[in-house]
């Protein structure tokens, strides 16, 4: 019963991430329509990267607080049996699924403009993956390895999501001169603003 | 330029609770309307100044005819203008609002995590007569609400009596009021938290030394508060104050009373400052009309503004916490500015047309800040501190509750952005407080524990 609680709490999240993404995108309509030259301040992929950043945060606040706040007071790790590792895995269990979330959410976002329903499928999928993963819990070789593998690859996912790639990271670390010279062009050019 | 002003406040003894957010235009609170429209166009002036490269036509034949006359002024293009640039330093107002209340809900929750005494059931106060110590649960409930029909009368009648006071230009009376209970708060309540504090972790300290301290804090807090002082040490004396009320508050209101109250408080408060008669309007409209300021009783403001030198009289009556008093525009002529005080600015004696070009190079080099009464913060702090020290999900329930009135806090910032005069903080902020509150602790603490309890991760 606890499994389909979980598998609907997930779902619900994902709907709610979906409410969050229309919401968004009519705000945005209308500070477009509201700003000077017709774009909106924002651009798309700062608020997926937000959106997700908050789900993450807001998800693993709930999470951790109180296993940190019962951390500090008096007791026994694993006293009745259960694992010794408790709050070291819950923290790192935590951090995964803050990065998961990020990722999530900029995958969600981009699938959703594009109207691509694969990548929904994906990140619903992998979110309904993790969370079961951690069913199987105090054997952390099976689910804390999986879930971090699923961390890593859904970040590099994202990454190239938002047109990164292996090229653009290399280009990016070895021209880091140019874009100075670049930048006194420009101040040449136009009057700084203020 | 929305600065957004707010009327509450709170007390013990006399609880008058006004809050509101207010938009005041601009510093100078003219009471033409076309004077108001010359200084709306004269922020936006100043706005668009400072805005990179965003210079228009409408802009300069505006500028043209503000420096000219100041009183016809393009109201449509500026209305539009305004409502820009309402929406994009909106974001920047509601930031620098989330600051000061979450630094308020973090003091309260710590100190009612830490400090043992103030979630120990001592006595009630004479606001809330009814005992909640009945067998039966109706009897109960029907204690708790006869507590709040008490407690909102009272503020009712605190409120009443202060609008005639000030109607009836008894000035003297408020400031000596105002300065009573900051003495109060300043220094009594201090002491009590102090030792109390102390107490929980055990540290000695002897007399001499607890007078030093004490009447050092107290006394520069009543002259930051009351007189002049550096920005950003008043606002820690706001927020100190706030943060001590607020634990009063939750210490001495019993558990069913202090929820009905939270609720009768919102709607009191929606009520007071949108009803024509309500109180508080009548309040923000006398001192309109007599055109100045009303006591910037409590007001936390965000910014600086200049009108140093004219609030002189009336920066007695500043007195952060006991009378819910604001006065809406009026509130932050009394916000110093510690740097610009050649701002000659006397809003309400120079005439309308000149203050439009002054207003320029005085915003030019301000910021707009806004301002929120000290009561919406002693309530959101009630509220979050009273999900710290009952709920049994603990930190669970506070953070939602926190984030609740953060969200509350941001759309009622929204709605002043749209309608731009004089909001009550309280009611959204409250309901979503509230609603987060019950069902946090109901529905989802059991579950999050069993998951917990299982390490099991959604």
């Amino acid at each position: 019963l606890l499994a389909l609680g979980a598998a609907g709490a997930v779902l619900l999240q994902e709907l709610c991430r979906f409410a969050c993404f229309r919401t968004l995108r009519k705000a945005d309509a209308g500070l477009a329509t509201l700003s000077e030259d017709g774009r909106s301040p924002i651009s798309p992929r700062r608020m997926a990267y937000v959106s997700g950043l908050s789900f993450g945060l807001i998800s693993g606040v709930f999470s951790i607080t109180n296993i940190l706040a019962d951390s500090a007071g008096p007791g026994t790790v694993g006293i009745h049996g259960d694992s010794p590792y408790y709050f070291i895995t819950s923290a790192f269990l935590t951090m995964a699924l803050v990065l998961l979330h990020t990722f999530w959410g900029i995958i969600f976002f981009d699938a959703c403009e594009r109207r691509r329903a694969g990548g929904l499928a994906l990140v619903v999928g992998s979110h309904l993956l993790t969370s079961g993963l951690t069913f199987l819990n105090p054997w952390y070789e099976a689910s804390l390895g999986p879930i971090f593998i699923l961390t890593l690859c859904t970040g590099l996912w994202a990454f190239s999501t938002t047109g990164g790639s292996f090229h653009n990271v290399l280009k990016c670390l070895s021209c880091k001169q140019e874009p100075e010279g670049q930048a006194m062009l420009c101040s040449a050019l136009q009057v700084p603003p203020e | 330029m929305i600065t957004f002003m707010n009327n509450s406040d709170s007390e013990e003894e006399p609880c008058n609770e006004r809050t509101s957010l207010m938009s005041a235009e601009s510093p100078p609170v003219p009471s033409y309307q076309d004077g108001l429209q010359a200084s709306e166009a004269g922020e936006a002036q100043a706005h668009r100044k400072r805005r990179a490269g965003g210079s228009r036509g409408p802009n300069n034949i505006a500028t043209g005819e503000m420096s000219g006359s100041g009183v016809p002024v393009r109201e449509s293009i500026l209305e539009n203008e305004e409502e820009e640039l309402t929406l994009k330093y909106g974001a920047k107002h509601v930031i620098m609002l989330f600051v000061p209340v979450t630094l308020c809900m973090i003091v309260v929750v710590a100190t009612i995590k830490s400090v043992r005494f103030y979630t120990e059931k001592n006595g009630q106060l004479i606001y809330t007569p009814f005992s909640e110590d009945t067998p039966s649960v109706g009897q109960r409930l029907l204690n708790s609400v006869l507590n709040t029909i008490v407690m909102i009368s009272v503020i009712i009648v605190m409120t009443v009596f202060l609008v005639l006071l000030y109607k009836y230009r008894c000035y003297k009376f408020i400031h000596g009021w105002l300065i009573l209970s900051s003495l109060m708060l300043l220094f009594l309540f201090t002491y009590i938290y102090l030792g109390e504090v102390l107490k929980t972790y055990n540290v000695a300290m002897d007399y001499p030394t607890l007078f030093i301290v004490i009447w050092n804090f107290g006394a520069v807090g009543m002259i930051c508060i009351h007189w002049k002082g550096p920005l950003q040490l008043q606002q820690a004396y706001l927020i100190m104050i706030s943060a001590l009320m607020a634990l009063v508050f939750i210490k001495y209101l019993p558990e069913w009373s202090a929820w009905v109250i939270l609720g009768a408080i919102s709607i009191y408060d929606l009520m007071a400052v949108l009803c024509p008669k309500g109180p508080l309007r009548m309040l923000v409209e006398t001192a309109q009309e007599r055109n100045e300021p009303i006591f910037p009783a409590l007001i936390y403001s965000s910014a600086m503004m200049w009108t140093v030198g004219m609030a002189k009289p009336d920066t007695a009556a500043r007195a952060p916490s006991q009378q819910t008093w604001d006065a809406a525009e009026d509130g932050r002529e009394h916000l110093r500015s510690p740097s610009h005080a050649e701002s000659q600015m006397s809003e309400t004696r120079s005439p309308v047309p000149t203050r439009p070009v002054t207003s320029l190079e005085e915003l030019e080099e301000e910021e707009r800040g806004v301002k929120l009464g000290l009561g919406d913060f002693i309530f959101y702090s009630v509220l979050v501190g009273k999900a710290a020290a009952t709920a049994s999900g603990d930190w669970n329930t506070t953070l939602a509750c926190f984030v609740a009135i953060l969200i509350g806090l941001c759309l009622t910032l929204l709605l002043l952005a749209v309608f731009k005069k004089a909001l009550p903080a309280l009611p959204i902020s409250i309901t979503f407080g509230l609603i987060f509150y019950f069902s946090t602790d109901n529905l989802v603490r059991p579950f999050m524990d069993t998951l917990a309890s299982h390490q099991l991760y959604i």
